[in-house]
C-alpha cells in the first residue's frame, strides 16, 4: 500500500526580522537592510503514514508542532526535504474559521464546504447529513453570531468530516464542544479512518492522542525525538516535561534536593495515575547545615504553567535536622485532577521566614487519565442525581400561588400567626425535653 | 469525488512550480466566486437598503464631482459634462477601491490561509470579483444618464466590453502585485493610499488630459488609468486625442503586471503565511 503522507528529511527555516520591513526605509536606504536571523522550526523529520492509519504528533509549545501542522496542511512549504500528501486534506479548522458571523449556518456551510474543496452539488448532497450530525436543524437559517460556542464547533466539525477527506488533520479543536458531541466526533473519526482515510492528530492533548492514534511522533525543539507506540511516546513526552524550565531548580549551599519522584500508592515509581488514585511525591533533601525548623513544600502546575495546587509544612509538624542529614518526605495526596499532563516541583526552606535559604527541585512530569468530559482545573468527582419523579416543579408552585391569590388575604395572616404559635410552642417543648434529659 | 480537483501535493523547497500553481488557481475559481459573493453580501447585509449602497456611493461621488466641476471649474468636454465625468468616475472608483482594500487582502486572510491551502492569488482576486458585484446596475445608471443628457449612443457602446476587461485586468494586475508586496512591506497600504490621490488627478477623471500641455499629456499617457478611462469615454464617443495609444499602453501595463506577479507568487505562494 502506498503511504498517503510522506515526509522525507523535512526541515523548515523561518526568517526573523528585527523590525517589520518597510518599503520606505528600504527605498531610502536608511539602513542597508533589516538585520535578520534564521530559525529552524523543524529539522530532519521523516514520517510515512499509510491510509487507514492514525498518527499523532505531540510536543510542547514551540516544539515545532504547529509548523508540522502547516506542512501537513500544505499551507507552507519545507525549506528542505520533501512533503507529499496524497488526496484531499481536510483540516478540522479550529472552531469554524472561515465562518462569518453575519452569515447564516446554511450560508456558512456552503462557504466552508467550498473552502474544503467541495462543489456546490456535493454540498447539496451532503447537506442533510451535515445538519443531522451537527444537530442544529432549527437554527440553520440563523446567523451564526447567535450560535453558542458548542453549536459553532458542531457545525464546523460536521462540515469538515462531511468532506470525505483522504487525510483528516486534527489540532486542538476537540478541546471544545459538549461531552456527547466529543464522543460522536471520536467515533466519526474512527469511522473515517476505517474507511481508508489517514487521521493525523497534532496536539498536546494527550487524551485525544491516546484515544485516536496507534503511533505517535514526539517533537522537541524542532527535532524528532521518537516515533512509535503512542504509550511509549507519551511516556517520553512526560519524561521530557520534567526537564523543562518551568521554574528552574535552585540550589543553595545549606540544602539540596537530591530527588523528587512520583510514586503510585503501592510505592512503585510511575508517571501515570488515574483520577482519584492516591499518589505520592517522594522528596529527598540533603542538609549541609543544621536547622530547627525546615519547611517542605510542593506545587503542581498544568503543563501550561498554571498553578493548580501548592502547600507546605509552615503550620504542620517540624523536626530539627542535623548537618549532613538526608531527609525523606513523602507527600501523599489524591489525584483529583482531570485528564492532562502535569508538573510538580518541591521546595525546602531552611527556616519558616521570608528570605530563608531555599532549594527547589527540577519539575517532574506526570499524566493523569481521568473520567471523560471532565474539564477545568480539578475533578471534584461530581455525581448527577437526576430524579424526575417530582414532575415539573415550576408548574406546581404556580398552581399553589394561584390558589392563594383568590382573595384570601385574611386567611394568610391567620396562617402566619398559627405558624408563629407552633414555632413558639415547639421551641418550648424542645426546651422542656432538654430539661427532662438533663434532669435524668 | 470526480468533480474535485486532484488535491495531492508534493512540496520540495519553498518555490512553487508554475504549472501546478496555475492549475490550482484555475481549480479555485468556484472558491473565488463563493468568497467574493460572501464578501459582497457581508459588506452590505447590515445596511437596510443593501445593494443600493454598492451602486449609490460611486453615483453620489460622480454627481458631486459633476456638479462641482461644472460650476466651479468648467473643463471643456466633448459631451455633456456630468456624463463625461460619470463615465470616468465609475471605472476609477472601481479601480481605486479594489487597490485600496485589496492591498491588505493576503494579510487579512491570514486566519483562513494558515489553516488551509488554496492558491494565494485567490485572496486579492476575491476583492476584484466582490467589487464587480455592483457593476451591472452602475452600468445601467451610466446608460440612463447618457440618455437623459442626450448623449449620442451608438455602435461604439460595444467598446464597453473591452473597457470592462481592461478595468478588471488593471485592477487585478495592480492588486496582485500590491497584496504580495504588502505581506513583506507592511507600509505598502499607506504608500498605496497616499498615491491614489495624485493618481486620481493624473488620470484625467474630471478633465481630458489633452487640455494639459503637450509635454505633460505625453507623460501622463503612460499612466494606465488614462487608457482605461479613455476607452470608457470612447464608448460614448467622448475620447480625446490619441486615445488608441493610451489604451495600448494600458494593455501593455496589464501584461507587465501579470509578468511581474507570476514569479512573485511562484516564489512566495506557499510561504506567505510564514510572514503573517
Amino acid at each position: 500500500m502506498n503511504p498517503s503522507v510522506i515526509l522525507k528529511g523535512v526541515g523548515k527555516r523561518y526568517v526573523k526580522y528585527d523590525d517589520v520591513p518597510l518599503l520606505v526605509t528600504r527605498a531610502l536606504r536608511f539602513r542597508a537592510g533589516n538585520r535578520r536571523s534564521h530559525l529552524w522550526a523543524l529539522r530532519n523529520i521523516d514520517l510515512e503514514v499509510l491510509p487507514g492509519e492514525s498518527v499523532g504528533v505531540i510536543g510542547r509549545n514551540g516544539s515545532g508542532k504547529s509548523t508540522m501542522f502547516r506542512l501537513l496542511a500544505g499551507v507552507t512549504a519545507p525549506t528542505e526535504g520533501l512533503v507529499r500528501v496524497r488526496g484531499r486534506v481536510a483540516p478540522l479548522i479550529s472552531v469554524g474559521i472561515g465562518f462569518h458571523p453575519e452569515l447564516t449556518g446554511r450560508e456558512n456551510v456552503y462557504v466552508n464546504g467550498t473552502i474544503l474543496g467541495l462543489s456546490r452539488k456535493e454540498i447539496d448532497r451532503r447537506f442533510d447529513s451535515i445538519l443531522a450530525f451537527a444537530e442544529i436543524e432549527e437554527f440553520i437559517d440563523t446567523p451564526v453570531k447567535f450560535y453558542s460556542s458548542g453549536m459553532f464547533v458542531r457545525l464546523g466539525f460536521s462540515v469538515a468530516v462531511a468532506a470525505d477527506p483522504e487525510v483528516l488533520l486534527v489540532d486542538e479543536v476537540l478541546a471544545v464542544g459538549d461531552a456527547g458531541f466529543q464522543m460522536r466526533c471520536y467515533d466519526r473519526m474512527d469511522e473515517i479512518r476505517r474507511g481508508g482515510a489517514t487521521v493525523l492528530v497534532v496536539s498536546h492533548n494527550i487524551g485525544a492522542i491516546r484515544r485516536l492514534c496507534s503511533r505517535t511522533m514526539l517533537l522537541a525543539d524542532g527535532a524528532e525525538i521518537f516515533t512509535g507506540e503512542t504509550d511509549e511516546a507519551v511516556a517520553k513526552y512526560l519524561d521530557r516535561l520534567g526537564e523543562l524550565e518551568l521554574e528552574a531548580g535552585e540550589a543553595t549551599p545549606e540544602v539540596q534536593i537530591t530527588n523528587l519522584e512520583v510514586l503510585a500508592a503501592n510505592g512503585k515509581p510511575t508517571g501515570h495515575v488515574k483520577t482519584g488514585d492516591e499518589m505520592i511525591f517522594r522528596l529527598e533533601a540533603h542538609f549541609t547545615q543544621p536547622t530547627d525548623e525546615p519547611i517542605f513544600g510542593f506545587r503542581i502546575h498544568k503543563d501550561s504553567g498554571q498553578e493548580i495546587y501548592s502547600e507546605n509544612t509552615l503550620v504542620g509538624q517540624r523536626r530539627p535536622v542535623a548537618a549532613g542529614e538526608t531527609i525523606r518526605c513523602d507527600i501523599r495526596l489524591r489525584a483529583s485532577l482531570p485528564t492532562a499532563s502535569y508538573l510538580a516541583n518541591a521546595s525546602v526552606w531552611m527556616a519558616p521566614r521570608e528570605g530563608a535559604a531555599r532549594a527547589r527541585s527540577q519539575p517532574v512530569g506526570f499524566f493523569v487519565s481521568g473520567r471523560p468530559f471532565v474539564k477545568g482545573a480539578v475533578d471534584l468527582g461530581a455525581s448527577f442525581d437526576v430524579d424526575e419523579s417530582f414532575g415539573p416543579v415550576g408548574a406546581g408552585e404556580a398552581a399553589i400561588s394561584n390558589g392563594e391569590s383568590a382573595g384570601r388575604a385574611p386567611d394568610q395572616i391567620v396562617t402566619r400567626e398559627v405558624i408563629a404559635g407552633e414555632i413558639v410552642s415547639g421551641h418550648g417543648q424542645a426546651e422542656a425535653g432538654s430539661a427532662d434529659a438533663s434532669a435524668r | 469525488m470526480s468533480t474535485i480537483v486532484e488535491s495531492t501535493f508534493e512540496l520540495r523547497g519553498e518555490r512553487s512550480k508554475l504549472v501546478p500553481l496555475l492549475r490550482d488557481l484555475w481549480a479555485a475559481r468556484s472558491l473565488t466566486r463563493t468568497l467574493a459573493k460572501k464578501d459582497f453580501f457581508v459588506r452590505y447585509r447590515r445596511a437596510s437598503i443593501g445593494l443600493l449602497w454598492a451602486v449609490g456611493l460611486p453615483l453620489v461621488q460622480a454627481l458631486v464631482m459633476a456638479v462641482i466641476f461644472s460650476r466651479v471649474a468648467r473643463f471643456h468636454a466633448p459631451i455633456s459634462f456630468p456624463v463625461f465625468v460619470f463615465v470616468a468616475v465609475l471605472p476609477w472608483t472601481f479601480f481605486s477601491g479594489v487597490i485600496a482594500s485589496g492591498t491588505t487582502s493576503i494579510v487579512d486572510g491570514a486566519n483562513l490561509a494558515t489553516k488551509i491551502y488554496f492558491p494565494r492569488p485567490v485572496l486579492p482576486l476575491v476583492v476584484v470579483l466582490s467589487s464587480f458585484h455592483g457593476y451591472a446596475p452602475a452600468l445601467g445608471i451610466m446608460l440612463a444618464m447618457a440618455v437623459i443628457f442626450k448623449v449620442h449612443v451608438g455602435i461604439h457602446l460595444l467598446l464597453l466590453i473591452p473597457a470592462t476587461g481592461l478595468m478588471l485586468g488593471l485592477s487585478a494586475g495592480f492588486v496582485l502585485v500590491f497584496a504580495a508586496l504588502h505581506v513583506y512591506f507592511r507600509d505598502m497600504r499607506y504608500i498605496v493610499q497616499a498615491a491614489l490621490l495624485p493618481w486620481f488627478w493624473a488620470s484625467g477623471v474630471i478633465f481630458s488630459i489633452d487640455r494639459l500641455s503637450h509635454r505633460l499629456a505625453g507623460v501622463l499617457e503612460f499612466n494606465p488609468a488614462v487608457g482605461m478611462i479613455q476607452l470608457y469615454r470612447a464608448s460614448f464617443g467622448a475620447a480625446t486625442g490619441n486615445w488608441g495609444r493610451s489604451v495600448l499602453i494600458a494593455v501593455i501595463w496589464v501584461l507587465v503586471l501579470i509578468a511581474v506577479s507570476l514569479p512573485l507568487y511562484q516564489r512566495y505562494d506557499r510561504v506567505f503565511i510564514d510572514l503573517l
